[in-house]
């Protein structure tokens, strides 16, 4: 009888233990299952920001504009382009500090702009190109290239790789690649960003609940996260399939969909509890987070409630006893009711003791049953001081590392970080503070704003404070601060309050940033783009006017300032405006330095609707607001009109010289007739009735014919000038060696009678027709003879090449002419000489420069007194070489 | 020894050819019209006048002439089927290439350039007889080609 009731009680206690035991393993998993549910989602937000801000880039204006470039195949090394890029991606990297790399890799693999952090440096660095990879081989890049418009490719979790070699030390990094397509079909390049995982690695491993191991393992078996850090990355470190290993019976892919939630062996044969969640990710893989923890441990913390439980249940054993050799029938019922009602003890619902039983059995139940509310009680008490407990390490943990995280963006942050409290005192100063304003974080922090803020703006700071007191956030606040050194810096500030828990403004934020250089270069442009005489508007992309200068205004009778805004369509008169966006956005879509309207004349329309002529060169100006025209106007109205004057007055001056022409053919022509009269009639008077007339009228009779015979002279003289331009002529190839030729037969007399030597060498052909080009060579062979002196005349004529031109030199050793006069012998009837020393009318070198001249050529001469004279002409040469020929001969 | 007919408005050239012609011996006559017009009614017989009943063996034309240019009257001497026959001198102030190359064009058997002055006149006289009175034989007046 007593080994039944010490058996029941120890049963009914063992059961009891068990359930309480099941029960609070459950709840403890249950705890840790939903702490590797909230450490799934963390990792989610952390790498979607990256996808949704990667999708952002691609579509950015600075990408779009190298899109355009590849598009062209311009080499986009060293390019502007490449640079905004690199800027851009730069301020990315700035501004990002889970951002490692930032990279844009072209169609073929290779990196054409990169930037990154590189390890042990603060500040991220523009990649120089000599330094730029070949990344075809990686699988990013690959699958990136293979994505639509618009998709991203993620990579699996692991350790960053440079030059193909893992970096040390060792970094866990996701890549987010899209491809760049702009207007091309398929992909012009690939976007990738490096997002480093150890910030949101390391949280896990150090958030995870105390006594629980976490691990974090990817699809294909290997671990990222494990204590053991040399277990993790198996495969990219030549030992795959760790995680199968370790622990055989952990097969998480079945249970995808399901949370794991288990108890299991490891490969070591410890007994582990095991709450698992799956983290899945963009692009599609998952992960499987997981915590262990040996169940021995988790039953140790059961160790009180057992000590409690043996405790009461001794206590009950040893009353039981006693009762029970008195009452073991009357008992034996309510016993087994109470067996029931203790199994199912754990399932919480309402105890059905007989605590009404009479006498033993009813003390019995009643002890048992305030037994059983002592352990409930203290169970839950227990249970909640553990929650409590976990809740506020978690809480600790997250709020260090968003507070590390927060110092390091401030202390790293290229812009000036400072805190104030309402009063204008300095609280906080980071490094580049220091740097703009020269006061290190000692001497400033403590201080009064004003230490920085120049006297006269002093009223702004409390106008800054009011306002963000107010809940506003100042941006882009344009004004003035003094540095340590006195100097004066432009800064744009972004002012923003500190609430507390209660939401109250309880000290501001500044943000700084130093525009001096850009106020200055603002300054500048401003300055010479208003200077400039010329009309500058610069237009967006949509037509209207951004910019206009004074000139421009002044140009287009415009109230200053009135221009901006204005559709450009406004400036362009009548039946061009309907065209002009056409061809605007034909520019936009080929955008070159160019002259607008080549050959077509252009008019601009002034405010007052009067036009004027005017010429227009377009600059594409490329910007972060897309792409502007730059547009240079200039007013041609004075150019038109002088244009038109000069035609006037080059027409008239034909006319004229056409009219002087015809008058000197017509002039000489007609005179001849009563010049030949008085000539022939002086001549019969003389002949006939000369024995008639006395010595002196014999005398003016021959002074009559004489000057008679000197004016037919000049008249048939005149004829001949006039005639050289008055007659049609036909250019062709004349073979000058055959002109001489003909020219010394011609001369042959004069050649026998002065004993004069010609010599040659081989003369060229040149352009001209054979009786200018023989009256020309007779002319000078005949006064090279003519004007000789002492010595035998001796003349050579020779040919050298110029170009395409020859130059024909005719070299006397003659008498020479003083250089005074070498322009005066080319002028009509100018003689250096008296007739009586040497004959003519003094027309032959007059028709030769005319002759020269018609040809296209010109005429000069070189000589000193004593010492010859060399007559040079230049002409065409008379052998076009076909340009094809010389293309030809540059291949050779 | 040849009748002449000379066509020539310039009575001071009348006088100078006239001075240089008359006396020389291949000249039979000559005959002076002053204008084109003239000149033609004479040849055709339509106008007649002192002398015209005898056709002159050589015709001296001035191309400058007043009404019917020189140059006109050539061609209409050139397509008469009688006329044409008769040798045709053209005498002419011009020494312009054009008028050379025109009036051998239209028929004429010889173009002259009047001389510049009186000694000119003289040599032309002798040329004139050296070839028109001796070396060129020329058809007898009268007998009409059938």
């Amino acid at each position: 009888m007593g080994a039944l009731v010490v058996f029941s009680i120890a049963a009914l206690g063992l059961l009891t233990y068990r359930s309480l035991e099941n029960r609070l393993i459950d709840d403890n998993l249950r705890q840790v299952q939903s702490k590797a549910g909230s450490a799934a989602t963390v990792i989610s937000e952390y790498t979607a920001y990256c996808a949704r801000d990667l999708d952002a880039r691609v579509n950015s204006l600075v990408m779009q504009d190298i899109a355009v470039l590849l598009a062209e195949g311009r080499d986009p090394l060293g390019s502007p382009e490449i640079a905004d890029v690199e800027r851009s991606l730069l301020s990315q990297l700035n501004s990002k500090p889970e951002y490692l790399q930032f990279r844009l890799i072209d169609s073929r693999g290779m990196e054409i702009a990169r930037c990154e952090r590189v390890s042990g440096e603060t500040l991220p660095v523009i990649t120089p190109a000599a330094k730029l990879q070949d990344k075809s081989a990686r699988p990013y890049f690959q699958q990136a290239m293979k994505l639509a418009r618009g998709q991203i490719e993620v990579s699996r979790i692991d350790l960053n790789v440079e030059h193909g070699v893992i970096e040390e030390p060792r970094v866990p990094v996701m890549r987010f690649s899209a491809p760049l397509y702009g207007e091309a079909s398929s992909p012009l390049a690939v976007v990738v960003i490096n997002l480093d995982m150890r910030p949101v690695l390391n949280e896990l491993r150090s958030s995870s609940p105390p006594d629980w191991q976490v691990y974090l393992a990817s699809e294909d078996g290997d671990f990222l996260l494990h204590p053991d850090g040399e277990r993790e990355y198996g495969s990219q470190l030549g030992a795959p399939g760790l995680m199968r290993s370790e622990f055989p019976t952990l097969d998480w892919q079945q249970a995808k969909r399901e949370e794991l939630n288990l108890h299991l062996s490891r490969a070591d044969g410890e007994k582990l509890v095991v709450a698992a969640h799956v983290v899945g990710l963009n692009g599609g893989r998952s992960y499987c987070l997981f915590y262990t923890m040996p169940e021995a441990r988790l039953l140790a913390s059961l160790a009180p409630v057992r000590r409690t439980f043996l405790l009461t249940g001794l206590l009950c054993i040893l009353v039981a006893l006693g009762a029970a050799l008195l009452l073991a029938r009357s008992i034996a019922r309510p016993l087994e009711k109470m067996t029931l009602a203790v199994r199912s003890f754990g399932n919480s619902t309402a105890l059905d003791l007989p605590l009404d039983a009479s006498g033993e059995t009813g003390v019995l139940a009643r002890a048992f049953s305030n037994m059983l509310a002592h352990l409930g009680m203290r169970t839950t008490e227990l249970q909640a001081e553990i929650r409590e407990r976990r809740m506020a390490e978690e809480l600790a943990a997250r709020q260090a590392s968003q507070m590390s995280r927060f110092h390091a963006l401030v202390e790293s942050s290229n812009d000036a970080i400072l805190t104030k409290d309402l009063e204008g005192t300095i609280t906080s100063w980071n490094p580049a503070a220091e740097r703009l304003y020269g006061y290190s974080p000692q001497e400033a922090i403590g201080h009064h704003i004003s230490l920085i803020v120049p006297p006269e703006r002093l009223a702004e700071v409390h106008e800054i404070i009011q306002r963000v007191r107010s809940g506003e956030i100042l941006d882009s606040y344009e004004t003035q601060r003094i540095c340590s050194d006195g100097t004066i810096l432009d800064v744009n500030l972004t002012a923003s309050g500190i609430r507390n828990a209660g939401g109250e403004v309880t000290a501001v934020s500044i943000i700084a940033r130093d525009i001096t250089e850009r106020k200055f270069t603002e300054g500048l442009f401003r300055l010479v783009v208003e200077a400039s005489p010329s009309g500058i508007v610069l237009v967006d992309s949509s037509g209207n006017i951004e910019l206009a200068n004074a000139a421009a205004e002044n140009m287009f009778a415009y109230q200053p300032g009135n221009m901006r805004g204005l559709s450009v369509e406004e400036l362009i008169p009548g039946e061009m405006r309907y065209g002009h966006s056409g061809f605007r956005r034909a520019y936009q879509s080929k955008p070159e330095r160019r002259d607008m309207g080549a050959g077509r004349d252009l008019y601009g329309l002034r405010r007052d609707g009067s036009e004027f002529p005017i010429e227009i060169g377009l600059n594409p100006v490329r910007t972060s607001r897309g792409l502007f025209i730059l547009a240079l106007v200039i007013d041609i109205t004075e150019r038109k009109r002088s244009q038109l004057d000069m035609a006037a007055k080059n027409a008239a001056l034909e006319r004229s010289n056409r009219d002087l022409e015809q008058f000197a053919y017509i002039a000489s022509h007609d005179l001849r007739e009563p010049l030949r009269m008085v000539s022939s009639y002086t001549e019969l008077l003389e002949e006939r009735y000369a024995a008639q007339l006395d010595d002196k009228a014999g005398k003016y009779i021959h002074y009559a014919r004489d000057g008679a015979k000197r004016m037919q002279q000049m008249v048939a003289d005149l004829l001949s000038f006039s005639r050289v331009t008055s007659t049609e002529i036909e250019l062709e190839p004349v073979d000058l060696n055959l002109v001489l030729k003909q020219c010394m037969h011609d001369l042959r007399g004069k050649l026998d009678e002065s004993g004069a030597v010609i010599t040659t060498g081989d003369l060229p052909l040149v352009q001209g027709t054979e009786n200018l080009l023989h009256q020309v060579m007779q002319n000078l062979l005949s006064n090279a003879i003519k004007f000789r002196g002492e010595a035998v005349p001796r003349v050579h004529v020779s040919a050298v090449q110029d170009g395409n031109n020859w130059v024909i030199s005719v070299q006397d050793n003659g008498i020479g002419i003083d250089p005074q006069y070498h322009e005066r012998i080319f002028q009509m009837f100018q003689r250096l000489h008296g007739r009586d020393s040497y004959e003519g009318s003094g027309i032959g070198l007059a028709i030769t420069r005319k002759i020269i001249e018609r040809l296209g050529g010109s005429i000069w001469l070189e000589s000193l007194p004593g010492q010859g004279s060399r007559f040079l002409f230049k002409v065409q040469s008379g052998i076009h070489k076909p340009a094809k020929l010389e293309v030809e001969v540059e291949h050779d | 020894m040849i009748d002449i007919l000379l066509v020539e408005d310039n009575p001071a050239d009348v006088e100078l050819i006239r001075e240089c012609l008359e006396n020389s011996r291949f000249v039979a006559s000559i005959q002076v019209r002053e204008n084109g017009g003239e000149a033609l009614s004479f040849l055709t017989g339509e106008q007649p006048v002192a002398g015209a009943e005898v056709q002159p063996g050589l015709i001296m034309l001035d191309l400058n002439l007043p009404g019917l240019n020189g140059r006109q009257v050539l061609e209409e001497l050139k397509s008469d089927v009688l006329l044409k026959r008769i040798p045709v001198i053209v005498l002419s102030s011009s020494d312009a290439e054009q008028d050379v190359a025109d009036s051998y064009e239209l028929g004429a058997s010889s173009y002259i350039v009047k001389p510049a002055d009186f000694s000119g006149y003289a040599t032309l006289a002798r040329a004139l007889e050296d070839f028109w009175g001796r070396v060129v034989k020329l058809p007898v007046p009268g007998h009409e080609p059938v």
